[in-house]
């Protein structure tokens, strides 16, 4: 690294600022310009055109209109519910298939973690065509066995009732999502020093002991960055839904992605559609901005006295 | 100095990956009149399909297009099945002014929409044998404000299908009202109880607005009151939507109703399963193919029953292909619609898929009525046609009708609160 920062001729900041340019001009072009672009958006009436020239500007009616929704915030207390479910479900999942990864012997190790990441390979459009026929209460898997094992007289409608349909959503969508958490929190697993455990063992202490003790307060930093980007990805889910219920029963698996999808790709309103994807983006900042605030504390960066 | 070339180098080297790489030479399609030229057309996958022995429609397409015009290649672009995200597609096209696709599949109710909006290219001028050659009423349905947006080549209405031989074995004639189904499926059942009596399609989705629609006109009904504002909310309203969840409540039709689009209702049926099915007409065609259907020779079809304060109405549909005013090919476009327009496309419609097409004289012809015996059984069924809520913003109006509807199907909402929250809405959307 000196080397190169040698013949460049840059000191190691500016070396950084090197490295760094080919991220920064990606998210410049994918990510800054367009939400530029969507907030400019959601200042115009724009109908089946994005040519703000033409258009007339609006100023904040787009966002009075996202207000007085009451769907939108219908909607994003489900998605709130869903959220906070199903990344503790994932949570609880994601942690008990790793720690099963470092109990088993090492042959069977990559066997086991190759299998726990096939759900996070499968897309998820897909994996809603999936649980569909597994939740279709005529000729689907789980209506099935609960008709064969007495546990109910009729097949349940998972997809047509509002409670079964909300939580099946959230089934479908923890299937996915434990294994990816499992992955995360696997590399968390793999930093924790063996000799700790071998020293509490020496000590007498119970595997619940040392879990509680050792592994988890270790673990933290991997643990909060883990749920942070579970519960982004939650706060945004939208295809498992959209491909499962539609949002129904009614509108009640409706979450807040549905809004700017429907507004920009059915109704072709783009600024309506633009003030729905800057509220919704809002919010999940918010959530996002919360959790990091909990995170830094708990993590030692570099330069960073421990 | 050195430094500062080498970070420049490397911004031009990203923007030029990023921006310069083009496709390979497609620019050159449509120059000259004999130059080869791709027209690519979009509609779901049963373009290439047949059920009948005739070939599918789109090769009879590339035969006549071959044969008049032999530097012209037509390709599918195949969309989903599902209507709405067949028409997310083309709203993303449209919108963004884009050729991928050249002529596309247009369905009955987007045409107010996609008229307003500039998104099918007029054919009054382009071509003017139109007139000529179809039923203007089958021209009428695409046309906005005095402007032929698309060339029919397949109509459809909605309607009911009885299991013929069970209400002749009990007795009973085909309903009149929906009350005399309910009846008929009462009686029936009790004496068959794995049958089912009544299955239609109450999924959130299109199919729902449909046999709403038949149903709400079917007891006296109107969209809108003289003042224009929404009116399903009126009693006619509420009674029909408390209908549809009477055979719900009742076990009349499974509770899975309302999960099931029309497909999964057709199957029941199919499948001797059911009494009633609410379909379109198309299914038809091949309900005597021993091959698809359980029912051979055992069924009816009727236009839907209607209270006796409402109309049989049968919720009308179908596609037009229409030209995508942003094509970079357009003279080709032009075309290649002529060809689809033409007497020998329009037949090898009837033939592979069945009627109905707006060809005038189509069903004169001693092959097509051969190919389609039961063809008789839709002349009636057609005097019972019935446009589904007119609005250019059909998309967003056919969305809230789909959740409000389904609310009250799924027990999320009161029949009354769903209606007047459905009103309410559809009013803001003028």
């Amino acid at each position: 690294m000196r080397r190169l920062s040698r013949r460049l001729r840059l000191n190691e900041p500016q070396l950084a600022v090197l490295f760094l340019l080919p991220a920064l001009f990606g998210l410049a072009v994918f990510l800054y310009y367009p939400i530029g672009r969507t907030l400019l958006f959601s200042l115009y009436d724009l109908e089946r055109t994005t040519e703000l020239s033409s258009e007339r500007f609006v100023g904040l009616q787009n966002y009075a209109q996202v207000m007085r929704t009451a769907q939108f915030w219908r909607s994003f207390g489900y998605t709130l519910y869903f959220t906070l479910v199903s990344v503790t479900l994932e949570f609880g999942l994601g942690l008990g298939m790793a720690l099963a990864t470092f109990q088993v012997i090492p042959a069977l190790r990559g066997l086991l973690r190759a299998i726990i990441i096939i759900p996070w390979a499968i897309p998820a459009i897909i994996q809603a065509a999936i649980w569909k026929w597994l939740f279709n209460s005529d000729v689907g898997l789980f209506a099935d066995l609960l008709l064969r094992t007495g546990l109910v007289q009729e097949p349940p409608l998972f997809l047509g009732t509002p409670l079964p349909a909300m939580h099946s959503v959230i089934l479908a969508y923890v299937w996915r999502g434990a294994a990816i958490t499992s992955i995360f929190l696997m590399g968390g697993l793999a930093l924790v020093p063996r000799h700790l455990h071998e020293a509490a063992m020496v000590d007498g202490a119970r595997p619940w002991l040392r879990f509680r003790r050792i592994t988890l307060p270790l673990m933290l930093p991997t643990i909060m960055v883990t749920l942070m980007f579970r519960t982004i990805d939650a706060l945004r889910a939208f295809e498992i839904i959209y491909g499962l219920t539609g949002g129904g029963p009614g509108t009640t698996t409706e979450v807040l992605s549905s809004f700017a999808y429907r507004f920009y790709f059915s109704y072709a309103q783009f600024g309506q559609g633009s003030a729905y994807a800057i509220v919704t983006f809002a919010l999940v900042m918010g959530l996002s901005w919360l959790y990091i605030r909990r995170l830094v504390p708990h993590l030692q960066l570099r330069g960073q006295s421990g | 100095m050195r430094s500062l070339r080498i970070v420049w180098l490397l911004v031009l080297l990203l923007v030029g990956t990023s921006c310069g790489a083009t496709p390979a030479d497609e620019s050159d399609a449509g120059t000259g009149d004999d130059a080869p030229v791709t027209i690519t057309l979009a509609y779901n996958r049963f373009l290439e399909t047949s059920f009948s022995d005739y070939p599918p429609p789109l090769e009879v397409i590339r035969t006549e297009v071959a044969d008049r015009y032999p530097n012209i290649n037509v390709e599918l672009n195949i969309v989903p099945d599902d209507i709405g995200a067949h028409r997310d597609a083309l709203t993303v096209w449209m919108t963004s002014q884009d050729a991928t696709v050249d002529i596309y599949g247009m369905d009955t109710p987007w045409v107010p929409e996609f008229g307003a909006a500039g998104w099918a290219e007029p054919l009054n001028d382009r071509l003017p044998d139109l007139e000529e050659n179809f039923i203007t009423a089958g021209l009428d349905i695409f046309s906005y404000e005095g402007q032929r947006l698309g060339v029919p080549f397949w109509g459809s209405i909605g309607g009911m299908f009885y299991r013929s031989d069970l209400l002749e074995e009990y007795g009973f004639a085909p309903p009149e009202t929906y009350d005399d189904l309910l009846e008929i499926s009462r009686a029936i059942t009790a004496e068959q109880p794995e049958l089912t009596g009544f299955v239609w399609p109450g999924a959130r989705a299109e199919a729902l607005v449909q046999t709403w629609a038949e149903i709400f006109l079917g007891f006296g009904g109107q969209y809108f009151d003289e003042a224009g504002n929404c009116a399903i909310n009126a009693p006619a309203g509420v009674e029909a939507v408390e209908f549809m969840r009477t055979p719900l409540d009742e076990g009349i039709s499974p509770a899975a109703t309302v999960t099931w689009n029309a497909e999964e209702a057709r199957t029941r049926f199919v499948a001797g399963e059911a009494l009633f099915l609410r379909h379109n007409h198309d299914i038809v065609t091949w309900l005597d193919d021993p091959e698809q259907s359980q029912i051979v020779g055992q069924w009816g079809f009727m236009s839907n029953p209607a209270q006796p304060e409402g109309e049989r109405s049968g919720a009308t549909g179908g596609f037009a292909f229409a030209i995508n005013p942003f094509t970079d090919n357009m003279e080709a476009s032009v075309q290649v619609l002529d060809v689809i327009a033409s007497e020998a496309v329009q037949r090898g419609f009837a033939l592979a898929w069945g009627p109905v097409q707006y060809y005038a004289g189509l069903y004169e012809d001693p092959e097509v009525q051969a190919a389609n015996p039961n063809i008789e059984l839709i002349t009636d069924v057609f005097d019972s046609a019935a446009a589904r809520p007119p609005s250019t913003n059909y998309a967003q109006l056919s969305d809230i009708l789909q959740e409000e509807l389904h609310a009250t199907l799924t027990d999320s909402k009161p029949v009354a609160a769903a209606l007047d929250d459905a009103c309410s809405r559809i009013d803001a959307l003028r």
